[in-house]
C-alpha cells in the first residue's frame, strides 16, 4: 500500500511538473466560453478550502489567505479565485464538505486514496504554486500512461530528441494568479514581466528568503 | 609701561572671549543648518492633527466632522485611522481609509480663505489651488523655482506664485493650463487624450503642497544637475499623528492631479443655470495657437490625492470623480434612463458607431489636429464606461459613505455633493511603516485594492470589463492595468543613472541647466 503523505502528494505533483518541462498553455480566450460568475463563496467553505490547501501545499493558511483565519490583510484574494476554478470539478464540493466535517491529515489521506479526488488535490497544489490550472483528468491520464506510451508520444512530435518535451496542458487562470504563484517566492525570483522590487534592485543585495515568504 | 600693558591685556582677553563665543555660536548654527538640510521633516508643516479614527460606518459623527471642518484645511488628516478589533481587517481598514479620503477631500477643497467647505461660492478658490503647479517647479533650463507664498497672505492669489508665460496677461488668480506640456492633455504613458461630448480635451494639472515643494527646492532636485549632486535617498516628508513637544503632528507631502472639463456658458454656468461643478477661471496657454493665452471656465471632473504618511510609506492614494462623468458597466448593461447625460459618454450612440473606451485615431496634439475650444464639428468624442471591480466590496460600503457625506449639512446644498469617492488604495503589508525598506521583493507592499483607475485620468488602463473576469474579482493585468502604487513604484529621477524618486514622477520632469 502506498504511504499517503504530503511527501507522496508532492512527489506525484513533481513527477507531473518535471515531465512538463514545457507546458502547453491553453490560450486565455479559450476560456471565454466558460466564464464562472463571481458569486459570494460561503465563508465556511472558503475556510475549509484554505485549511485543505494548507495541508496539501505545506504553506500555512495564514500565508495563503491572510485575514481569513487570523488577523491579517489579503490584498490579492487569490484563494477565492482558486476556489471558483476548482469548484467546476464535480468532486470538489463533496471533498470540501467532507473536510469541513473532519479537517485532519487522515481525511486528506482518504482523498489521496480516491482517484476521484487524488488528481483534484494535485490540481489544487499546482494552482497555488504555479498559478495555472491543470485539469484533474489530464493529470490522471499523464500519471496512468505507461513509459512506452510517453515515449511514443514524444516520438510522434517528430522533433529531434533534444527538443522533445512532454506536453501537459494547463491554463494560466488569470494575470494575477500568474504573478502570485508560490514557486516564484520559493525560488526567490519573480515571473517574467512582473517585478515589484524598487528601481535599482538589481544593484543591491538580494532579499532574504524570509522576505519572500512572509 | 605696566600701566599700558594691563588694559591692553584685558582688551585682548575680552576680544578673545568674544571671538570664541561667536565662533562657537556660528559653528553650532551652521551644523544645525547642515543637519537640518538632511532632515526631511524640516519643511513639514506642524498642525494639530484631527482625529480620524473610524470604528464603524454607522458611527460617523457629522457634528464632529462639522467641528473639524470649521476651519477648512485644519480638518486635513495627518494620517489614516481605522478600527482595530482584529476581525475582517481588510474591510475595516478600507472603511478607515475611505473615511480618511473624504476628510481629505473636504479639507483640500475648502476655500483658500480658511472657511469651511461649502461656505463659499462654487468657484471659490480652494486650498489645493494655491499649491504649486508642476510647470512652476520644473522650469526650463533647470532654473530654480520662485519661493512659496503663504496663501493666507492673499487667499485669492490662486496657484502659488505662478510664472506667467510670454504672451499671457497677469493671471489675477486664474490657473494657467500649460498645453505646451503633453501631460496636460495626454494620459499617463501616452495612453491617449480624453475628449468630452463637446469635442474638448479633458485637461490635467499636477500640484504639490508646501512640504513637498520645499523638499525639492531646498535639495535642488528641480534640475538634473541638482539630482546628480544629491547623494542621499529621496524620501519626502511624512504626515504623522505622533505629537512633537508642542503636541503637534505633521502634514507631510501631498501631490494632487486634477482633471478639468471646459465649461459651456448657458449649459454649465450662467444665468438661470444651477452649477453642478466646482469651477475656476483658467488661462489656456498654447504658444502656437492664434490666441496664445485664452480665458476659459473649467469644471472639476476628477481629483487624485497622493499623501505620504508615517504608517503608509508607499503613500495613500485617493480618487474622486464627478457623478456625471461616465456610466458604470452595470449601468450601461441595465439601460440608462432616458434624458441622462454624461460628460464622456453618449447614451444615444450605438456601440458600432461609438466603440467604448477607445482612443481617437491619428495625432493627438491639439496644434496638429487644429483643435479650438468648442469646435463646431468635433472630430472625436470619447465614449467611456467605468470598468472593473465596482464597488470594491459587495456591501458597497463606499457607496453608502458617499451618500452619507453628500447628505451632510455642509455639503448637500453645494456642488460638492456631486463628487463621488471611487475608492482609496493603500499599502497593506507590514513594510508600509518601514521608512527604509531596503530591497524587498515587493516594494509596493501589497496595495489594496489591486487596481484603481479614475475614468478621466486613467481612462484607457482601467481594469477589464466584467465579462472577462473568470472568477477573479480583480480583472486586470498587473503592471499594465492602472494601480497607483504599482505604477508610481517605478518612478525615478531624470538624471542618469537614475535613482528612485519616492513614488513621484514629478522629478522625472527636471530639465538640465547645462543644455541650451
Amino acid at each position: 500500500m502506498t504511504e499517503v503523505s504530503r511527501r507522496t502528494i508532492l512527489a506525484g505533483v513533481a513527477a507531473t511538473a518535471a515531465t512538463a518541462a514545457f507546458t502547453s498553455v491553453v490560450p486565455l480566450q479559450a476560456l471565454a466560453q466558460d466564464k464562472p460568475e463571481v458569486e459570494q463563496i460561503p465563508a465556511d467553505d472558503l475556510k475549509a478550502f484554505i485549511g485543505l490547501s494548507e495541508k496539501l501545499t505545506g504553506i500555512p493558511a495564514a500565508r495563503l489567505a491572510p485575514g481569513l483565519t487570523s488577523p491579517g490583510v489579503d490584498p490579492f484574494e487569490i484563494a477565492s479565485v482558486y476556489f471558483n476554478t476548482a469548484k467546476k470539478v464535480h468532486s470538489f464540493n463533496p471533498m470540501i464538505q467532507a473536510f469541513k466535517a473532519a479537517s485532519t491529515d487522515e481525511a486528506v489521506a482518504t482523498f489521496m486514496k480516491d482517484p476521484k479526488t487524488l488528481y483534484l488535490c494535485r490540481s489544487i497544489i499546482l494552482a497555488w504554486y504555479l498559478g495555472a490550472w491543470y485539469v484533474p483528468e489530464t493529470l490522471e491520464a499523464e500519471a496512468m500512461s505507461s513509459p512506452e506510451a510517453k515515449a511514443n508520444k514524444l516520438l510522434a512530435t517528430g522533433k529531434p530528441a533534444a527538443k522533445r518535451y512532454n506536453m501537459v496542458q494547463c491554463t494560466v487562470i488569470s494575470p494575477k494568479t500568474y504573478s502570485q504563484g508560490w514557486v516564484w517566492r520559493i525560488a526567490q525570483a519573480h515571473p517574467m514581466g512582473y517585478a515589484n522590487s524598487r528601481f535599482g534592485y538589481w544593484s543591491g543585495k538580494p532579499p532574504d528568503m524570509k522576505d519572500f515568504i512572509s | 609701561m605696566n600701566s599700558l600693558h594691563r588694559p591692553f591685556l584685558r582688551f585682548i582677553a575680552t576680544l578673545t572671549l568674544v571671538v570664541l563665543f561667536y565662533s562657537i555660536t556660528l559653528t553650532k548654527g551652521r551644523a544645525a543648518g547642515q543637519a537640518g538640510l538632511q532632515q526631511p521633516q524640516d519643511f513639514n508643516v506642524a498642525v494639530t492633527c484631527p482625529d480620524v479614527k473610524l470604528q464603524a460606518i454607522n458611527q460617523i459623527d457629522f457634528t464632529k466632522i462639522l467641528a473639524l471642518q470649521k476651519n477648512g484645511i485644519l480638518g486635513l488628516p495627518c494620517d489614516s485611522g481605522f478600527a482595530s478589533d482584529g476581525t475582517d481587517l481588510t474591510t475595516n481598514l478600507q472603511h478607515g481609509f475611505d473615511y480618511y479620503s473624504w476628510l481629505t477631500f473636504l479639507a483640500l477643497n475648502s476655500p483658500a480663505s480658511g472657511a469651511a467647505i461649502g461656505a463659499g461660492a462654487p468657484d471659490a478658490p480652494t486650498v489645493w489651488e494655491t499649491y504649486k503647479q508642476l510647470p512652476d517647479v520644473m522650469l526650463p533650463k533647470g532654473k530654480p523655482p520662485v519661493d512659496w507664498v503663504e496663501s493666507s497672505a492673499n487667499p485669492l492669489v490662486g496657484v502659488n506664485n505662478q510664472i506667467v508665460p510670454e504672451g499671457c496677461p497677469d493671471p489675477k488668480g486664474r490657473m494657467i493650463i500649460h498645453m505646451d506640456m503633453e501631460e496636460t492633455y495626454n494620459e499617463p504613458f501616452k495612453s491617449g487624450p480624453l475628449f468630452d461630448q463637446n469635442g474638448n480635451y479633458a485637461l490635467f494639472v499636477i500640484l504639490l503642497n508646501e512640504p513637498m515643494f520645499e523638499y525639492i527646492n531646498h535639495r535642488r532636485l528641480f534640475n538634473v544637475e541638482g539630482q546628480e549632486a544629491f547623494d542621499s535617498e529621496i524620501s519626502f516628508p511624512n504626515g504623522t499623528l505622533k505629537p512633537d513637544e508642542n503636541k503637534k503632528g505633521r502634514v507631510g507631502a501631498i501631490m494632487i492631479k486634477a482633471s478639468w472639463k471646459l465649461m459651456k456658458e448657458g449649459t454649465d454656468f450662467g444665468k438661470n443655470v444651477t452649477p453642478k461643478y466646482h469651477m475656476i477661471d483658467g488661462l489656456l496657454y498654447r504658444p502656437k495657437a492664434p490666441e496664445i493665452c485664452r480665458p476659459v471656465k473649467l469644471g472639476l471632473v476628477g481629483f487624485h490625492v497622493g499623501h505620504k504618511t508615517d504608517t503608509r510609506q508607499q503613500w495613500i492614494w485617493t480618487t474622486f470623480e464627478h457623478h456625471d462623468n461616465v456610466p458604470t458597466e452595470s449601468e450601461e448593461k441595465n439601460g440608462i434612463p432616458s434624458g441622462t447625460t454624461f460628460s464622456f459618454y453618449n447614451p444615444g450612440c450605438k456601440a458600432s458607431d461609438c466603440p467604448v473606451n477607445q482612443t481617437p485615431a491619428g495625432s493627438w496634439e491639439p496644434d496638429v489636429i487644429g483643435w479650438s475650444p468648442f469646435p463646431e464639428n468635433p472630430k472625436f468624442r470619447s465614449q467611456i464606461v467605468r470598468t472593473g471591480r465596482s464597488p470594491v466590496f459587495p456591501d458597497d460600503d463606499v457607496g453608502r459613505l458617499n451618500k452619507m457625506f453628500q447628505a451632510a449639512p455642509q455639503i448637500k446644498n453645494t456642488v460638492w455633493k456631486n463628487y463621488d469617492l471611487i475608492t482609496t488604495q493603500w499599502p497593506s503589508g507590514h513594510c508600509a511603516v518601514d521608512a527604509h525598506p531596503e530591497n524587498l521583493p515587493d516594494a509596493t507592499c501589497a496595495p489594496f485594492p489591486t487596481f484603481l483607475a479614475n475614468s478621466t485620468l486613467e481612462t484607457f488602463s482601467q481594469p477589464q470589463q466584467q465579462t472577462e473576469m473568470r472568477g477573479d474579482p480583480d480583472a486586470g493585468v498587473p503592471l499594465a492595468t492602472s494601480s497607483c502604487i504599482s505604477c508610481h513604484n517605478n518612478a525615478t529621477t531624470q538624471h542618469r543613472p537614475a535613482s528612485r524618486s519616492d513614488f513621484t514622477y514629478i522629478l522625472e520632469k527636471a530639465k538640465s541647466s547645462k543644455l541650451n
